[in-house]
């Protein structure tokens, strides 16, 4: 990079099922609030604001239009950034380039959804080609489902599996102040939730939250002088997916798709040749628990087809050796035009040792996060304690 | 539109959002479906480089970066590369009907093809007995039924039988399949809440009739509409904030317009224009009503009219029109 950029500050709401005392710009803007106050500066030591959402997923386009006063942007440089469940990630990503390349030194990225205003049904659907697929309309539980479906099928892994991913996030969430589903739930529990589509269950899927996250930017000459820890922003990769493909539906295809090319550029980026010593913790975007074991996978936190005895024999619990979403994930919340940004703040605050009641028990000086969205690509950002690394 | 004010939650404007959409399938889709439709048959397309059949097919290989040149016809029948059972009720958006649960459905490989098609299990056998790798064939509407969609495939049937090669078609198309567009919707049903002083705002619209707007102490500023934020000096407002304004204004600008959206509050040419209320520092836009619009004039004096009954929203103000000299 040209220039080291480093997150200073963040914030977020307590994310919720409902927020009917607010409108869209007044809950973002607590989210700013906490983050300015974090970082403590203002408004006016802002240089640009970058924002998104799901697009018009609350019924309104063009929200960086509405929600100007609330987020400082009168007068002053941003753009608004959609890229499906991404998004929280991409905006992070486009505010580091924003400082690296020189032209700016502190950025405030946020992300945010008020998905009760919306129908996500039908705008989801949008998704879909018109002419080819619109009518079937099987939504994420559908998408998520064939995955675990076509998982089980080729390697044996059982249901209860799934439930043990289920029951670690919602009980890592009831250590996570700002968590959505703060759940205490048992293996038993997960089982036995209502099935939405073959063999996912009710636990097994995420939640829709309401919340906004903001996560402040600076240059290195800032970030050296600033209060807070800086945790430094050391390498990036982004990688699509062809459309219409398989791709995670069919877990043998031995296509070079979206995640498995994104985590070889950018271990090789970084020189990591073992990512789950390399890396202290993950925060990974996990829609459904299926996709969680993938990811293991994906990321070569384990070999392929070995997903589901790494969380079988606990190595990725709160206090394992390889600790994944200690701040409960996308299971326990999913605003989701934050919740790629909750992957990258989350990880942030383990490396500040900010993270509270969901602290990993051990010294975490490097995290890597993903992002995962319908639009079938991601976004992984590699965070460090040092410029070294 | 209907708003509920319930002190503790706030209150809300329900909105349906209905987006007409007309797509074009373009040339090679076109062909998919056409074929489909007339023939009942399948076709995949061919990379010249990396030798992936695709479906649909599309224009260029989206891994080699290549046009797509040959087209194959592909056999009705394959396997299932991975599927689910939906015991949720998900609604078509194409016909705004649901597919009742539960039903199975899955991607089917189609022999010649490498890609897959997503599409519905014949809904009649047990999902239990379903299995990933499970050949099918494609089971279609009669030819007077199909329309050139994918719903013209009724579902996918379990049957014996091997995997077999594509009956491959080697010499280019030159049929011209002309256009081929579809008309959509897409419905949304939308609910926005309006927040803590919005909702004071509509409770004194509602029930008085008095207009507010928000002072800014810093900025010394009255702003219409209320919010939460001063959006100049980013101080914090609330509903201690509100003063009232109006409800005469000035009018700062306005226009006629005389065609038709159907999100118009009614139909018909209509004027609207903004009135900067008594007291406040920005205007409010709304619907002006007047007996001759080349008498209006910026800078005329403007009352509101209120409606009989309360809407929960802006439109408890019927129009604005001139004051009587």
């Amino acid at each position: 990079m040209k220039r080291n950029v480093a997150i200073i500050g963040g914030g977020q709401t307590v994310h919720a099922a409902r927020r009917h005392d607010v409108n869209q710009v007044e809950m973002v803007n607590e989210a700013v609030r906490a983050a300015l106050l974090d970082a403590d500066m203002t408004m006016d030591d802002i240089d640009a604001v970058l924002v998104g959402n799901m697009e018009f997923f609350e019924g309104t386009h063009m929200t960086d239009g509405w929600l100007v006063d609330g987020i400082g942007t009168y007068g002053k440089p941003g753009l608004k950034i959609t890229t499906g469940g991404t998004v929280g990630s991409t905006i992070v990503c486009a505010g580091a380039h924003h400082i690296a390349s020189g032209l700016f030194d502190k950025v405030l990225c946020i992300g945010f959804e008020k998905q009760e205003e919306g129908d996500t049904g039908a705008i989801l659907s949008g998704v879909a080609h018109p002419l080819f697929g619109r009518s079937m309309a099987g939504a994420a539980v559908g998408y998520f489902a064939m995955l675990g479906s076509s998982y089980m099928a080729a390697y044996g892994a059982k249901e209860e599996h799934s439930a043990m991913v289920a029951v670690k996030s919602r009980q890592n969430a009831r250590k996570n102040k700002y968590a959505h589903l703060k759940l205490d739930i048992t293996i038993e529990d997960a089982l036995n939730s209502r099935m939405l589509a073959y063999p996912i269950r009710l636990l097994d899927m995420c939640p829709a939250s309401n919340g906004a996250t903001a996560v402040i930017l600076g240059d290195e000459k800032t970030a050296k002088s600033h209060k807070n820890k800086p945790v430094w922003i050391r390498a990036m990769d982004t990688a699509h997916n062809e459309q219409f493909e398989l791709d995670w539906r069919d877990v043998t295809t031995t296509r070079p798709i979206f995640s498995k090319t994104s985590a070889a550029r950018i271990y090789k980026k970084l020189g990591v040749t073992n990512p789950g010593e390399y890396f202290d913790v993950f925060e990974i975007y996990e829609p459904a628990t299926w996709a969680e074991m993938l990811w293991y996978e994906d990321l070569g936190i384990c070999g392929p087809g070995e997903g589901f005895k790494l969380i079988e024999e606990g190595k990725t619990e709160i206090d394992g050796p390889i600790p994944v979403n200690p701040s409960g994930g996308v299971l326990a919340t999913n605003c989701i035009g934050a919740s790629a940004m909750n992957r990258i703040w989350e990880a942030a605050l383990q490396i500040r040792g900010d993270a509270g009641g969901h602290q990993v028990p051990k010294d975490v000086n490097r995290a890597l996060t993903t992002a995962y969205g319908g639009t079938n690509w991601t976004v992984l950002v590699a965070l460090s304690s040092s410029l070294d690394d | 539109m209907q708003a509920k004010t319930i002190k503790t939650e706030g209150a809300n404007i329900p909105i349906t959002v209905d987006v007409p959409y007309r797509f074009a399938a373009g040339s090679y889709l076109a062909k998919f479906l056409i074929e489909l439709r007339d023939n009942g048959d399948f076709y995949g397309i061919k990379c010249p480089a990396c030798g992936r059949v695709q479906v649909p097919p599309r224009v260029v290989c989206a891994m080699c970066h290549v046009e797509n040149t040959q087209w194959i016809k592909l056999k009705n029948e394959g396997i299932i590369k991975t599927f689910t059972t939906m015991y949720m009720p998900l609604t078509d958006p194409t016909t705004g009907k649901a597919h009742e649960p539960p039903f199975a459905y899955g991607t089917v490989k189609l022999d010649g093809s490498d890609s897959g098609i997503d599409h519905m299990i014949n809904p009649g056998v047990d999902p239990a007995t379903i299995k990933v790798g499970m050949r099918v064939k494609a089971v279609l509407r009669p030819k007077d039924q199909r329309i050139g969609d994918l719903s013209d495939i009724l579902y996918f049937d379990p049957i014996e039988g091997e995997i077999t090669e594509g009956s491959g078609n080697s010499a280019p198309e030159q049929k011209d399949y002309g256009t081929f567009e579809v008309d959509q919707h897409i419905v949304a049903e939308c609910r926005y809440y309006v927040g803590a002083i919005a909702t004071r705002f509509y409770e004194l619209l509602g029930s008085k009739r008095k207009l507010t707007g928000v002072n800014c102490k810093t900025c010394k500023k009255v702003f219409w509409p209320p919010r939460a934020t001063c959006g100049r000096c980013f101080s914090a407002l609330t509903e201690e904030d509100l003063v009232e304004i109006g409800p005469e204004g000035t009018l700062e600008t306005f226009t006629k317009i005389d065609y038709n959206e159907p999100v118009h509050p009614k139909q018909g040419p209509q004027v609207y224009g903004i009135v900067k209320l008594d007291g406040a520092d920005t205007g409010m836009a709304h619907l002006i009503k007047v007996e001759d619009y080349d008498t209006l004039k910026t800078g005329m004096r403007m009352k509101p009219l209120f409606s009989d009954s309360t809407n929960g929203n802006i439109l408890d103000i019927m129009h604005f029109e001139p004051v009587a000299i």
